[in-house]
């Protein structure tokens, strides 16, 4: 059985890899990223997965992922990156989570994102990134 | 601290740095000098949900020489000329400054 959580991130790899000119890294594979890894990427991977709540079997899932993207360059650079994530995501008509993610009763989204931290290089480091938590909120039987 | 014992201190710096340093050439707002630097890689791991080593190159020199390195000062060390691009202050002390460069093209 494909667990929900893996079909959600299967999806953002999916549309992660679509972005043009883009190097994408997906859980283990984020651990040890070499050197000279072409920039610019995308990681990101599972971070959390908590039930909310259950009933007669079925749980509604909170599933957290943690994104990174690093550019090198200007804050312009960054922005563009923090737009093509989420244009990816799909805020608007387009909608790749569709059967996937759960609205909640309470009228919660099935895709939220959270808060984008913009991380500007250290003395001599090479990159910038900008990190975001995307929390996706499906049901799941058991 | 005492005297005596910073002025020791000072000696070892300029000494360690003239066993293991390199001659170079420290340039600040166009003004060239000599010095002795220790030119290295280090590597950092930066990144939260990717990790990944990053080699930067920094340069070790002597307060007395170069007090405060400014960011676009320039050094050439080896035949190679980097540019200063800031000052690592924990890895620095009142003897020795470490400066984080980049390669110039």
């Amino acid at each position: 059985m494909t667990s929900r959580a893996t079909e959600i991130l299967d999806t953002l790899e999916t549309l992660f890899e679509a972005i043009p000119g883009i190097t994408v890294f997906r859980g283990m594979a984020t651990l040890a990223l070499p050197s000279e890894t072409a920039r610019p990427y995308i990681a990101f991977r599972p971070i959390s997965n908590a039930v909310e709540a259950m009933q007669r079997g079925r749980a509604l899932v909170t599933l957290q992922v943690g994104i990174e993207a690093r550019a090198e360059g200007t804050d312009a650079d960054l922005d563009d990156m923090l737009v093509a994530l989420r244009g990816a995501l799909g805020l608007g008509e387009f909608a790749p989570f569709d059967g996937l993610v759960t609205r909640s009763a309470g009228g919660t989204s099935g895709v939220t994102l959270g808060e984008a931290q913009y991380l500007f290089p250290q003395p001599g480091e090479a990159t910038a990134g900008v990190q975001m938590i995307v929390t996706f909120r499906y049901a799941e039987a058991y | 601290m005492n005297p005596s014992l910073t002025a020791v201190f000072q000696t070892a710096a300029a000494q360690l740095l003239a066993v293991f340093g390199a001659n170079a050439t420290y340039t600040h707002d166009g003004t060239p000098l000599a010095v002795q630097a220790v030119v290295e890689t280090t590597l950092d791991q930066i990144g939260a949900y990717g990790e990944r080593l990053e080699a930067r190159p920094v340069a070790t020199l002597n307060r007395a020489e170069v007090a405060e390195p400014q960011r676009g000062d320039t050094l050439e060390c080896n035949g190679v000329t980097y540019t200063v691009d800031g000052v690592l202050a924990e890895r620095s002390d009142d003897y020795t400054v470490v400066a984080a460069l980049r390669e110039n093209p």
